[in-house]
Parts: structure tokens; sequence; C-alpha cells
């Protein structure tokens, strides 16, 4: 980073603020992290539904024995599962395979000249190729199948206590005699009852209820779009971080070296 | 006498008002605390606590991990505004000068030093603390692995206690379903034999500090139990469902049903026990704060009963 970092040693005014605008489009440029990736995904294509509340957006979503890097909900549900130029396939299949359970669709997202490295995949799984040069940096270049049913099994983990046991209230009108010990035993057995594409809006619903609404911004700062999203940064808070970015470097020389 | 060093959080406080509330810990427990969150609501209602049934406590007021890190005056000035009777105690790291500075300003009496082992007893700037008028109390850590600092120390007439990290963390809570029990401490048996006037751990929960907890995919019942011969044996009652983090209430019955017929079959009973078969009985989750709660208590209790009938 050294050779990136020289004039900023020298200047007296800069703060971390643009030290890190100015170190994302270095990445944007040169090397698109996950980071990057998934800030320019969020930027070019869910900001607008995002910021109406139509959709709920997660970053990190468990399901499973995977961790999806965006799951997004509106009407449906959908997972994206990025691919760098960095990463390998390896756990692709695993992950795909958890993700069919719980998701309506599923869209790989993959730098352009890998592209054809994942044109084995089954055709109900979208792809977008992104090529960071281009004016639209994101092309849907096949588009997911959905499809619907999901595993009750999978859905239940997901849940947490109170969702579980507000879903069994909300369509049963009561819930059965349990007790701390036994009450997901005893609501599983209920929720597994549910007609399947009933339980699939239920979780689009839920799940849109438990995700905040998240401070992301068209045009100020886009680049920490991604970090109030994994932090799910209020207003305030997304205000306080900037605010705190913007203190000059110099007072805290020590912090730059490590970066 | 024996200091566990336990961090100022909220279940660990309860767990050191539950038993000073009781009459418990009183004479053979001084509980050493590290203030690590801003908040210091919890540690008021403690400190109140003891200083209503005469428990005696210490106080780190220069924490080393938490939101409290560092040399500085934060701690003691609350310490004295409240006016609470606590021992204050440092930790040592070359910083003889605000150690000194804070006992000249604070007019403070019978401090306790916290020591690493890797400390040169020839350091004169050292020397020049540990052998004020005002510090009292020296605690080591391992003493064992520092020969020449245990030797110093044990001739300077001063309460001596031994300091060891006895609870093994495992990676992820699910591993301690291959380890049933293992010895965990002796230290009660033998410290006066070897002259330490206390022994201070970590008692049952790891030394390391975390600040951040997420949901487990195990829970673990950790239960200290004196063997027959008055070693201190610790047994981890693990759940077996571990495959995801749901349901955390399914896995506390896993492992408080393990837990409580162990203890049902070894006539094993204090407060503590009792409050983890009560929970059980009624098929009660109580949440995890109150699971460490329990593990803690009972720790206590344990050395408690010995050293107070011995």
């Amino acid at each position: 980073m050294n050779r990136y970092d020289e004039d900023w040693f020298e200047n007296n005014n800069s703060s971390f603020l643009e030290y890190l605008r100015y170190i994302y489009k270095i990445l944007e440029n040169n090397y698109q992290n996950e980071y990057v990736f998934k800030n320019s995904f969020l930027n070019e294509i869910l900001i607008n539904d995002i910021i109406s509340g139509d959709s709920k957006v997660f970053s990190e979503f468990r399901i499973g024995n995977a961790v999806a890097d965006l799951v997004l909900f509106n009407g449906t549900s959908k997972v994206f599962e990025i691919k760098t130029e960095m990463d390998s396939a390896k756990r692709l299949d695993i992950q795909l395979k958890n993700y069919r359970t719980a998701f309506n669709e599923i869209y790989l997202i993959i730098p352009e000249s890998k592209s054809k490295e994942y044109t084995y995949l089954e055709q109900e799984i979208g792809i977008i190729t992104y090529q960071p040069n281009d004016l639209e940096k994101f092309k849907i270049t096949r588009k997911a199948t959905s499809n619907e049913t999901v595993d009750p099994n999978v859905i239940m983990e997901v849940f947490h206590t109170n969702e579980y046991k507000g879903l069994v209230l909300e369509y049963f009108g009561s819930l059965p005699r349990m007790t701390s010990f036994n009450q997901f035993e005893k609501c599983k057995e209920l929720i597994l009852q549910i007609p399947n594409h009933i339980l699939n809006s239920y979780f689009i619903s839920i799940m849109k209820r438990r995700q905040k609404q998240v401070a992301i911004a068209k045009k100020h700062y886009k680049e920490f779009n991604q970090i109030s999203l994994a932090l799910k940064l209020t207003t305030t808070e997304r205000k306080e971080l900037i605010g705190l970015l913007k203190s000059p470097i110099k007072q805290t020389p020590y912090v730059l070296s490590t970066a | 006498m024996y200091y566990p060093l336990l961090r100022a959080r909220q279940f660990e406080l309860i767990a050191l008002r539950d038993l000073a509330n009781t009459g418990a810990s009183q004479g053979c427990i001084v509980p050493i605390l590290e203030p690590v969150k801003e908040s210091f609501n919890n540690l008021k209602i403690a400190l109140t606590t003891f200083a209503s049934r005469n428990q005696q406590a210490v106080l780190l007021v220069n924490p080393i991990v938490g939101d409290l890190y560092g040399d500085h005056a934060l701690i003691l000035d609350y310490l004295q505004q409240g006016n609470f009777p606590v021992t204050r105690a440092f930790y040592y790291r070359n910083n003889t000068t605000y150690i000194l500075d804070s006992i000249e300003e604070y007019n403070l009496q019978n401090c306790m030093i916290i020591c690493q082992n890797d400390i040169n007893p020839d350091d004169v700037r050292f020397k020049d603390l540990i052998e004020s008028e005002a510090v009292q109390l020296i605690v080591v850590e391992d003493p064992g692995r520092n020969r020449a600092l245990d030797r110093y120390v044990r001739n300077l007439d001063k309460t001596y206690i031994r300091l060891d990290d006895f609870f093994e963390k495992q990676q992820r809570n699910s591993d301690f379903l291959d380890i049933q029990e293992h010895r965990f401490s002796e230290e009660h048996l033998h410290y006066l034999n070897e002259n330490f006037n206390g022994f201070s751990d970590y008692t049952v929960l790891p030394s390391e500090y975390s600040d951040s907890g997420s949901t487990p995919r195990a829970v673990v019942i950790h239960l200290t139990y004196m063997k027959g011969d008055n070693q201190i044996w610790i047994r981890h009652f693990t759940s077996d469902t571990n495959d995801s983090i749901a349901n955390v209430q399914g896995k506390f019955a896993e492992a408080a049903e393990k837990a409580v017929q162990f203890c049902r079959g070894n006539n094993l009973n204090n407060a503590a026990i009792a409050e983890l078969e009560d929970y059980y009985n009624r098929q009660h989750y109580p949440g995890l704060g109150t699971v460490k709660k329990i593990s803690l208590k009972n720790h206590l209790l344990i050395v408690q009963d010995y050293l107070s009938h011995h």
C-alpha cells in the first residue's frame, strides 16, 4: 500500500474519509474485492428498491450450512452469491443446495471474464456479470427461474423465537400448550402443516419486518453503503461515522501506518 | 482467601450479589472486579450491596480490556465520589508513575498490584512501587514461571496472591461434547502450605475477554464439584443438537437434563444447583446470561464451602 499512500503522509489536511474514498477508487479500478463488488451492486442495482422501502436487503444471511452474500426480500426472495476474481467455486455446490431450500430466485454475480467457467450451472440459476469499466457495470446475462417451494425445516431455523411464535399465532389463531424447552418442536409441528406457498409468503414478510431501514444514500458517500448495510446503521449512526471519518489523519499517524 | 478475578459484567455481578446477600461469600471470597463497560449501573448496585453486607471487594481501576482500557482516573473518581469502601487494584505494566501519582492524588492505602510474570524484579521503578507503603496486596500471575520475582515478592511481608488461569476454552462450544470432565483446580489445598496468603483465578470463565457474543450452536453448562480428595473437578454438560443456531431453548434443555441428572446421581447440591433444577423442573429457559451466572455461582460456592470448613 505504501506506493499509494506516500502523498497522504505528506498532506496535512487529509481526512480518513478522503483517504478511504481514495483507496476505494483504487480498489474499484484495480482489484475488485468483495467489498467493492457488493457495494457497486448495491449502488447500481438495488439502491432504489432499498431507499423506497419496498425491498429489505441483508448482507451475510445465514441459511442452513451456508452464509449468503446478499439476500433481498420484496414480493419474492432473491439470493445473490458473489464470486470475485479471487474466489474459487469450491463451496458453490453446497451454497446453492442451501439457497434452494429457502429462496425463490438464485443469482450468481461474477466478473465478465469468468462467465465461461460457470456455464455448467443449472438453467434455473441466474447469472449477473460484472464489468467495472462499462457504463452499465452489471448485466443480467441469464434470468433466474423462480422456485417457490421452500423447506420448512430450514425456514424454521432462520426464524427467531418471537417470529415463529408470532407466525403460529397469526396462522392458527392461538399458541399450543408448550414450555420454553419444547416450544420450538411444538411450533415446528404446526408450521409444517402450513401450505408451502403460504409459508413462502410468510417467510418473506417476516424477514421484511425483521430488517429495519438501513441508512444508505444515492449520492453522498456511496462508497460506504455496504458498510451501512453490514452494520445496519441508522441515519444518525451513519452521520456519526462519516463525521468521525472526517477528522484529519495527522492527529493519529500510527493508524495510517497500519493501513 | 479466594480472590476470583472477574469482569464487572451484569451476570458476574448478579452472582456476586446473590452470594453476598445470603452471607455465603463473606470472609472467604474477595472478588477482584475489572470494569469493562462505560455504564456503571450494574456495578453501582453490586458495590452498594457489598457495602451494606460487609462484603470485601477489589476494583481494578486501569482495566486492560474492554471499553475502559487504560491508565486513567475515571474509575478512581467514580469510587471516590461514591465513597465505596473497596480496595483499589492496578495492573502493572511499566506504569509506576501513573500508579504512584494516583495513590498520592486519591490518598489511597492498602492497594493491590496485579503483575504478569514477565517482570524483572531488579527493575528499580517496579521496586519503588511494590515496596511503597500504600501497596499491600500483590497478585502474580503463574508465579512458578518467574522464580526471581516470586522470591522477591515473598520476602516483602505483604499479602501475596497467586493468579492462575484454569478454564480451558474450546474453539467452539460443541467441542466440549468430547470432554466430559477433568481436574480443574487444587490451589485451595496448597496455597497456605506454599506460603501464599491467597489464590486467584478466572473461575470457570475464560481469561480472554470477548465482547461479541453471537448465538452459539451448542449450550454448555460448566459445573465444578469436589471430588473425594478435595480436588475441584469440572464437568461440561453440553447439548447434543448442535448443527444450527436455532432453538437455543431446546439446547439448554438437553444440557440441563444432563447436568441435573448428574447432580442428583451424585448428591450435589447448593443454591446454584437448586436454581438450575428449578429451571429444569419448570422447563423454563432463563437465558444464557443466567446459565453463566449459575456456573459461576456454583464454583464460588464450591470453593467457599471448602474454605469455610478448613
